[in-house]
């Protein structure tokens, strides 16, 4: 009886320097107990894109880190943390949820764009595995890029509920659930900006082409039956290049860690336009 | 009671500089290092999957397309002024001459653009209509465009 207490106990006798291993560890996430002694390291090779701005005049370069897979955990932003926490403490990322819903933790991940957190690290240890930064975007540190411009194009697109008139009553706007079933697939956008920057279109005409993301979001405001702008918001996107550099590559919707589709949305809104 | 500042010992202190500066000066410093910044790697590392791979030879194609159709157009409007003739009677006189390699070559030039960018062009059509974009379709429906263009090209080779 009550034995499941014991470790618990035992945790608050413990001294301040396990407690503060302890800590690390908790931020380590995950880091997998240690591994058996008669287990066979299984080091795997991480290159991981390096620039730092306190060092302008040099040039980014790719920096090679081993990492033993027996003592770390599963997904990719338990190596890049194991290697910040024990090798390398400049290495900088964004993280914070690593559980793929705040989309800090997007990077290019052997060649595509995903979440870290969302990312199986691949055991083959013969295979090296890059991590660069979110492609074609201004680099602030190593992995972090500038999303600057994305974030203004999203406030671009006013992405909130615009209304003539309110309810009466005070409550809140109500719609059916047949038009709240049209907003699955839309909402759970974390605006994570990997499938703008896997989108070609996005990596050359980035100041003037909102990218697959910011349409994704002006699809979910166009297809809310609640809202009374879309002809305002069609206005805004008849042009040459808001819209319309989308050449249907599809790059974004095949590398979208949330499983949404922005293709089929910039489809949509360029159907509702046509016709 | 004590407030929880007083009761929580200080654990660790960062030794950290900090600046003040005025929103200007922020400003200037912002601005100084994005002129700094480096453009991450993109199109040299980015995974060549089957979307973009097939997007981009529908612009290829559709350029070298475009110019041979405008090069044989002009040809055949300003040749003669330079004493040449770039008529079909021309041209077929001149392609009967080839030896039969040649002939297959310039065959395969010609079929292999035309069949890719026509069937690659139905299926952006199909697009369109905001269908067959799932990536499961969008795979199917390369897959498709490239046997069929395959096909059309070793019929139009056999011509």
């Amino acid at each position: 009886m009550n034995t499941y207490k014991q470790p618990l106990r035992a945790l608050f006798r413990t001294n301040n320097s396990l407690a503060s291993t302890m800590f690390a560890r908790t931020l380590a996430t995950a880091t997998s107990e240690p591994a058996a002694p008669e287990k066979a390291p299984r080091i795997k090779e991480f290159q991981i894109y390096r620039w730092n701005p306190d060092d302008p005049s040099s040039k980014p370069h790719m920096q090679t880190y081993s990492v033993d897979l027996n003592a770390c955990g599963p997904m990719m932003l338990d190596a890049l943390l194991k290697i910040k926490n024990e090798q390398d403490s400049t290495l900088t990322l964004r993280r914070s949820c690593r559980e793929g819903i705040c989309g800090s933790c997007a990077m290019n991940i052997n060649g595509t764009n995903t979440l870290a957190c969302l990312c199986r690290i691949n055991t083959d240890t013969a295979q090296t595995t890059k991590v660069y930064p979110l492609p074609h975007m201004f680099v602030i540190k190593d992995l972090v890029p500038d999303l600057t411009q994305f974030y203004k194009q999203y406030k671009s697109i006013k992405p909130y509920l615009q209304r003539t008139d309110y309810p009466e009553d005070g409550r809140e706007t109500l719609q059916s659930i047949a038009d709240r079933k049209k907003l699955d697939g839309l909402y759970e956008c974390i605006l994570c900006a990997c499938c703008s920057t896997s989108c070609p279109s996005y990596w050359w005409n980035q100041s003037e082409y909102l990218g697959p993301a910011i349409l994704l979001q002006t699809y979910r405001w166009l297809a809310d039956s609640r809202d009374h702008a879309t002809a305002e918001r069609k206005l805004a996107l008849q042009n040459s290049m808001s819209l319309y550099r989308c050449h249907t590559i599809m790059n974004c919707s095949k590398t979208c860690p949330k499983g949404l589709n922005p293709g089929l949305a910039i489809a949509r809104i360029k159907k509702s336009m046509a016709l | 009671m004590a407030p929880a500042s007083r009761m929580l010992p200080v654990v660790a202190r960062r030794a950290a500089s900090i600046q003040s500066m005025t929103p200007a000066e922020a400003q200037e410093l912002l601005v100084k290092q994005r002129s700094n910044r480096p453009t991450s790697p993109h199109l040299a590392i980015y995974k060549v999957q089957i979307t973009m791979a097939l997007s981009s030879m529908h612009r290829i194609t559709g350029v070298a397309l475009s110019a041979s159709l405008y090069g044989l157009g002009l040809s055949y409007v300003f040749a003669p002024m330079l004493g040449y003739s770039v008529s079909s009677t021309a041209i077929a006189a001149a392609f009967g001459g080839l030896p039969v390699a040649a002939k297959f070559a310039a065959k395969l030039l010609a079929a292999t653009p035309f069949s890719f960018h026509a069937f690659n062009g139905i299926r952006h059509l199909i697009w369109d209509t905001a269908s067959q974009l799932t990536n499961k379709a969008v795979v199917q429906t390369g897959v498709a465009v490239l046997g069929a263009s395959a096909v059309t090209v070793v019929g139009l080779l056999l011509l």
